[in-house]
């Protein structure tokens, strides 16, 4: 095939499909990467567009060395430390910019190249079956505009099927490299911190904060339950973070003080089961109430039996844990009563008196509790969403409990926490998951961030017991998989009607069948680990631990064998390959360049006559110069009169042919 | 030098000097149409057929009447209709009754140059027979071939605008026109000197240049004119996109590479070289092209302009 032209003009129709390429692969990162990045990444491609569509002119190297800067700038400032959002962005401004700088031909493939990085990079921050069909659409797009650039008398439909079969012919290769190359867990220095949390949950619980936990329909985890155990959905509460510190409306983590060693819960009824847990950047993992053991690397059950982790889980993990459902955590006097006890100084004063006044009506603690309840009960409390906001001044907590009694579980555990704290007793935030929906399909329990719950646990004295108030006004929230029924035409009850109508049920199943593809994509490819590659060989029959050594020779083997192999075949090569054939070419386009930084630009499709006109034309100072070599290669090429002195004659003159680079004016000349 | 011209006064050195004269001489009759002339001798060089597609009164007769003048070929013209019979144009063997055996009278067709005046109008029956006798330069008739004379150049015409109860020629019989010009209306200056001179007039007394026997020369010339290895690389780079770029119908068949090649030929020969170059074969590409290349989209004929920028994505072999 021809070889490149040494002198560059890309055609309108390859720009545009360079830049289309680049806006493809960028596209997916717009919610990676800075919101200033995005403009300027959408103002160069626009330019780039008129550029080339409108004949505006081309920035000067001046201006792009400028604006390389400052856009290096831009992505430093624009982004918070080293991250990988602020690594793509970098990248993603630095090829909207070099898509300006395009002198030769290999400019071109630059950009395209880089583009597969970005492809790449994409992997960082989605890995789900969706973004991975689109990075494959992506590949398959970026390697035929590879193909059409070097070819272009390939178009692009046959460009897109040749890379089409040269991608589908890499597939089985690349799953064999998936299955057996060998794996560094987690990266070599680990992956860089994500700035976006990507969850509702919070270490903390804010009072009247706006509720944005209910939005979120993504899954949270998946939990797989071992043996011939069947779940009721009330039982199913997803233990976190414990808080207990009290700060009025505002409940946060606290207890930074050692907790004592929590003692073994005895029980037949242990519940085994593994949990799939999407990242959320936090240290805590979830387990059904009541956690007793959990089995994970670097992971701990805290004393409140809340789970923690040496590290955020900043990749999906998977752990396998054990819960005893009938359990209740042991109550320590000695550690817990005063943190369990604590309240603010001041706030909520009407909450306080009627703390007082049950705690003084009551004889025990548990009908303290009970009368609290009945207190929701009685007092046409109700579930909402969307709960008014407290007037400014008013105390969050009062107005909640005497005025407006709208809000949902942070509301109601928090308040009733409150009121137990100031009625003497000790109590605690639990903060969850509540429920689950069973994917029948896939045999697990998906549990999204819209389950998000948080209940109260209050010690007897002994125990701690676990106390909703929550379900004490919306019952339906506990038993929506009996079929609840409010009689009232509210948006539950429509939306389990329309869950039973035959459409809502095919809608379900397809959704259940999406959720199985997602998570068997993660489970079997996304997660494939060291540990299953080793699983996966000592099952071929290979011990990979007393095998390594053997690896190890057998690599460098095969990497000494391929080396050579590529040497002899390349010597063999290069001594087949016409060397005066290759001179010829080369002494021609090193004329073509030389002409061109004289000023004299040609196009692909120019010949040497056509060469030699257009130097008639803008500098005939080299005319002389310029025939010779003409008449030389034209000899060779086309009256193929190549002898070997012929051709050596070529390459001398090309190699002595200078060109001032500045031309002098040449109209002065011409005239 | 094997070419002689007839008159002493004219005595060109070398082949380029004929064509210059030619080309003057020729271009004193049709004004300002120098490309489109350099073309037409081209075409009847390389041994092709030429279509002319232009309005009526743009001087399509005029050129192939003086094209025979001046080459000293002998000229006949049919005015096509749809009333015409093969016969018409081939001839008819007729009985005759003094030697009691058939004799052949031969038709227009038989020749050097014949023009074919709308040859759209005529009927599919018609137009096959001609097209037939262009490919083979031979009439078949009662089991006879009759050889036609040589050089045979036809020049056809086609009216662009009046498409109703015409037949247009199919794919496969446009592909033995080598090329498809179009002559355009004079330039200012040119159509001045015609109202002046008040039309072509042919002069019974002018000499023709040349003669049957120094074309026929001039075409063996063109034959040999060389095609180098790089040169058919960059011939093929072009069907080859042609046919693989997707943006033709149809890419161009191996009867229309080698018009190409041999277009190329004589057209480097007009310019007095014994040798293709790549410059050659692009100018004379898209009037090869554009009868025979249809757009992959819109299916629809593409202008010599395009034909030329979409040939620009074929880069020249280093």
């Amino acid at each position: 095939m021809s070889a490149a032209p040494a002198i560059f003009t890309p055609s309108r129709h390859e720009a545009h499909l360079v830049l289309y390429t680049v806006i493809f692969c960028t596209v997916p990162h717009f919610l990676n990467i800075s919101i200033p990045t995005i403009f300027i990444c959408a103002a160069l491609w626009a330019y780039h567009f008129a550029l080339h569509h409108w004949g505006l002119p081309r920035p000067g190297r001046m201006t792009q060395t400028l604006l390389g800067i400052l856009l290096f700038a831009a992505a430093i400032i624009s982004n918070e430390g080293l991250t990988v959002e602020a690594f793509v962005s970098l990248l993603t401004m630095m090829i909207a910019l070099k898509l300006f700088e395009q002198r030769h031909q290999r400019d071109e493939m630059t950009v395209i190249i880089l583009c597969y990085f970005l492809i790449v990079s994409g992997m960082f921050f989605d890995d789900s079956i969706l973004s991975t069909a689109y990075i494959f659409g992506c590949i398959l797009f970026t390697t035929a505009v590879l193909i059409h650039i070097q070819f272009p008398a390939l178009s692009l439909k046959p460009s897109l099927s040749l890379s089409w079969r040269l991608v589908s012919r890499a597939l089985p290769l690349m799953a064999l490299l998936f299955l057996i190359f060998p794996r560094i867990q987690g990266g070599l220095w680990g992956r860089p911190a994500l700035l976006e949390s990507n969850t509702g949950f919070a270490d903390q619980i804010s009072f009247g904060a706006i509720a944005k936990l209910a939005a979120k329909s993504d899954a949270a985890f998946r939990v797989t339950f071992r043996g011939d155990f069947y779940p009721l959905k009330s039982q199913l509460y997803w233990r976190g973070i414990v808080l207990w510190d009290c700060q009025g409306d505002t409940w946060k983590l606290g207890m930074r003080m050692l907790m004592p060693t929590r003692e073994t819960v005895t029980s037949e009824e242990r519940i085994d089961y593994a949990v799939t847990l999407e990242p959320h950047n936090e240290r805590w993992l979830f387990a059904l109430d009541l956690p007793s053991s959990v089995e994970s690397q670097g992971v701990w059950l805290r004393g409140d039996y809340a789970i923690f982790r040496q590290r955020p889980v900043s990749s999906r993990l998977s752990y396998r844990a054990q819960s005893v459902a009938s359990a209740h955590p042991t109550f320590h006097p000695r550690f817990e009563r005063r943190q369990a006890l604590q309240l603010p100084t001041a706030g909520g004063p009407r909450a306080r008196r009627l703390a007082e006044e049950l705690a003084r009506q009551s004889a025990t603690d548990a009908e303290i509790v009970a009368k609290a309840l009945d207190f929701y009960k009685q007092n046409h409390f109700t579930y909402s969403m969307e709960p008014p906001t407290a007037p400014p001044g008013a105390d969050a907590i009062d107005w909640f409990l005497f005025e407006s009694r709208q809000g949902f579980c942070e509301h109601f555990a928090a308040s009733f926490a409150f009121l137990m704290r100031a009625a003497g007793l000790p109590t605690r935030l639990v903060n969850g998951y509540f429920g689950g929906e069973e994917n029948p399909l896939g045999g697990y329990w998906l549990i999204r961030q819209s389950d998000a719950h948080v209940w109260v646990e209050v010690s007897d004295g002994e125990r701690w017991q676990r106390v909703d108030p929550t379900l004490i006004v919306a019952p339906e929230r506990g038993l929506a998989d009996l079929g609840a029924t409010g009689g009232d035409a509210s948006e539950a009850s429509l939306m389990s009607r329309f869950q039973q109508s035959a459409f809502g049920q095919w809608a379900g199943t397809l959704f259940n069948a999406w959720d199985v593809a997602n998570s068997r994509w993660n489970q079997w490819v996304m997660e494939y680990s060291i540990a299953d590659q080793f699983r996966l060989f000592s099952s071929l029959g290979f011990d990979l631990e007393k095998l390594k050594g053997v690896f190890q020779v057998l690599l460098i083997g095969a990497a000494v064998v391929g080396a050579a192999i590529f040497f002899v075949l390349t010597f063999f090569f290069m001594r087949k390959t016409p060397r005066k054939g290759d001179q010829v070419a080369r002494s021609w386009l090193l004329f073509r360049e030389k002409l061109a930084r004289a000023g004299i630009e040609s196009a692909v499709f120019h010949g040497p006559a056509d060469l030699l006109a257009a130097v008639d034309e803008k500098r005939p100072d080299l005319r002389t110069q310029a025939e010779i070599i003409t008449g030389l290669y034209i000899a060779i090429r086309y009256r193929e009169q190549d002898r070997p002195e012929t051709i050596a004659a070529l390459s001398r003159a090309v190699r002595e042919f200078r060109a001032r680079p500045a031309a002098p004016p040449p109209r002065g000349v011409a005239r | 030098m094997d070419i002689r011209p007839e008159r002493k006064n004219e005595q060109p050195t070398d082949i380029a000097t004929v064509f210059a004269a030619l080309e003057k001489r020729i271009g004193g009759h049709i004004l300002g149409k120098g490309e489109q002339i350099k073309l037409a001798l081209c075409c009847l060089l390389a041994k092709g057929h030429l279509l002319i597609e232009d309005i009526p009164g743009i001087g399509k007769t005029t050129l192939a009447k003086v094209l025979a003048r001046v080459l000293g070929l002998e000229f006949r013209r049919v005015q096509c209709t749809n009333d015409m019979l093969p016969g018409d144009i081939l001839g008819v063997s007729v009985f005759d009754q003094r030697n009691g055996a058939f004799s052949f009278h031969p038709g227009a067709v038989f020749t050097q140059i014949l023009l074919a005046d709308e040859i759209n109008r005529a009927t599919a029956k018609t137009q096959s027979a001609l097209l037939e006798a262009m490919e083979e330069r031979q009439v078949s008739m009662d089991g006879e071939s009759r050889p036609l004379p040589a050089p045979f150049f036809v020049v056809a015409t086609q009216n662009p605008l009046e498409q109703a109860g015409t037949y247009p020629l199919p794919e496969s019989q446009l592909d033995r026109f080598l090329m498809k010009i179009s002559l355009g209306y004079p330039s200012r200056e040119a159509e001045r000197q015609l109202l002046e001179t008040g039309g072509v007039v042919l002069a019974d007394d002018e000499k023709p240049l040349l003669n049957a026997k120094l074309v026929l020369q001039l075409q063996e010339h063109v034959s040999r004119v060389r095609l180098s290895k790089a040169l058919l690389a960059y011939l093929q780079d072009i069907l080859e996109f042609s046919r693989n770029s997707g943006r033709f119908s149809l890419g161009l068949s191996p009867r229309a590479g080698l018009s190409l090649a041999r277009a190329g030929q004589a057209r480097a020969l007009l310019h007095g070289r014994k040798y293709v170059l790549p410059e050659d074969v692009r100018q004379v590409l898209p009037h090869i092209a554009i009868h025979r290349l249809k757009t992959a989209d819109s299916f629809a004929a593409m202008t010599i302009a395009e034909l030329d920028a979409a040939f620009q994505a074929v880069p020249v072999p280093a």
